[in-house]
């Protein structure tokens, strides 16, 4: 098992925890974990991408910026949404950016939002049906990912990501 | 920052009901609010009837948020909100009683 699998079975164990009133400290940390697994997963296939096999890709991966990973994918969610909208990413993806990387794109910027909330905000109150929320949404991304990481888009998420690939 | 203002007609739109996509969509609110990094976000908030499979395990929920999520996403895109739309899932017993009627 990968990390990223196994934060994502940890974020599943975790939302399912406590039968009837669940602890706000589980639901939470189910929504981090189910973040935690998107970000090491495309981070370990950027790496791979970048590094391959090399002995560098420990540190290629600790390289990667959480904020930089989260605006790369906002840019490849606005394109595949919005066609005719100007964007200096526009000229060096495919078009149309498939469903399936858009979903995942969607879902870390999505989940890097909701774990800012459960690890940072205290006022915050989350259901278990939202943490279920999240944590599909995390295990439906996985489930795209493989197909689309090898793909021209895939590839110019992660350059975007790595700061290699920028407006100029 | 420019301020996007959700008027009534607006919202509206946004929030009508997706029969096509989900029959246990039972109401959808949406809001514009500030994210964590101050930026303008709009939130979905989908209200859902309760049922024993809506659990982090399940396949079927699973696909269920799927298309609601992109199809909601899709609406906002084409509606020309400007900001990302964040989605997120309740189940009708856990709203204040006021917040249950049917869309």
């Amino acid at each position: 098992m990968t990390l990223a699998a196994d934060l994502l079975d940890q974020a599943d164990h975790l939302a399912g925890r406590e039968r009837g009133r669940p602890k706000q400290a589980s639901l939470r940390r189910a929504i981090s974990s189910a973040y935690y697994s998107l970000f090491h997963l495309i981070v370990e296939d950027a790496s791979r991408f970048l590094v391959g096999g090399s002995r560098l890709l420990p540190s290629v991966a600790r390289s990667f910026d959480h904020q930089a990973v989260r605006a790369a994918a906002a840019a490849l969610g606005d394109i595949s949404r919005k066609p005719t909208q100007a964007h200096w990413l526009r000229v060096h993806v495919d078009a149309p950016i498939s469903p399936e990387l858009t979903l995942v794109c969607d879902a870390f910027v999505d989940l890097q939002e909701q774990r800012n909330k459960a690890d940072y905000d205290v006022g915050a109150s989350f259901t278990r049906l939202e943490a279920n929320g999240f944590v599909n949404l995390a295990r439906n991304a996985h489930s795209l990912w493989p197909s689309q990481r090898g793909t021209h888009n895939a590839h110019a998420l992660i350059l975007v990501s790595a700061k290699l690939l920028r407006a100029r | 920052m420019v301020s996007f203002v959700l008027d009534k007609a607006l919202e509206k739109k946004l929030t009508k009901p997706l029969p096509q996509i989900d029959k246990g969509v039972v109401r959808i609110l949406a809001e514009i609010a500030l994210n964590s990094l101050g930026e303008e976000w709009l939130y979905f908030r989908v209200v859902l009837k309760d049922d024993p499979t809506m659990t982090a395990t399940s396949d079927v929920f699973g696909k269920r948020i799927q298309n609601i999520s992109t199809a909601l996403r899709n609406r906002a895109a084409q509606l020309n909100v400007p900001m990302f739309a964040s989605v997120s899932f309740v189940a009708e017993s856990e709203l204040p009683r006021q917040k249950r009627k049917i869309a």
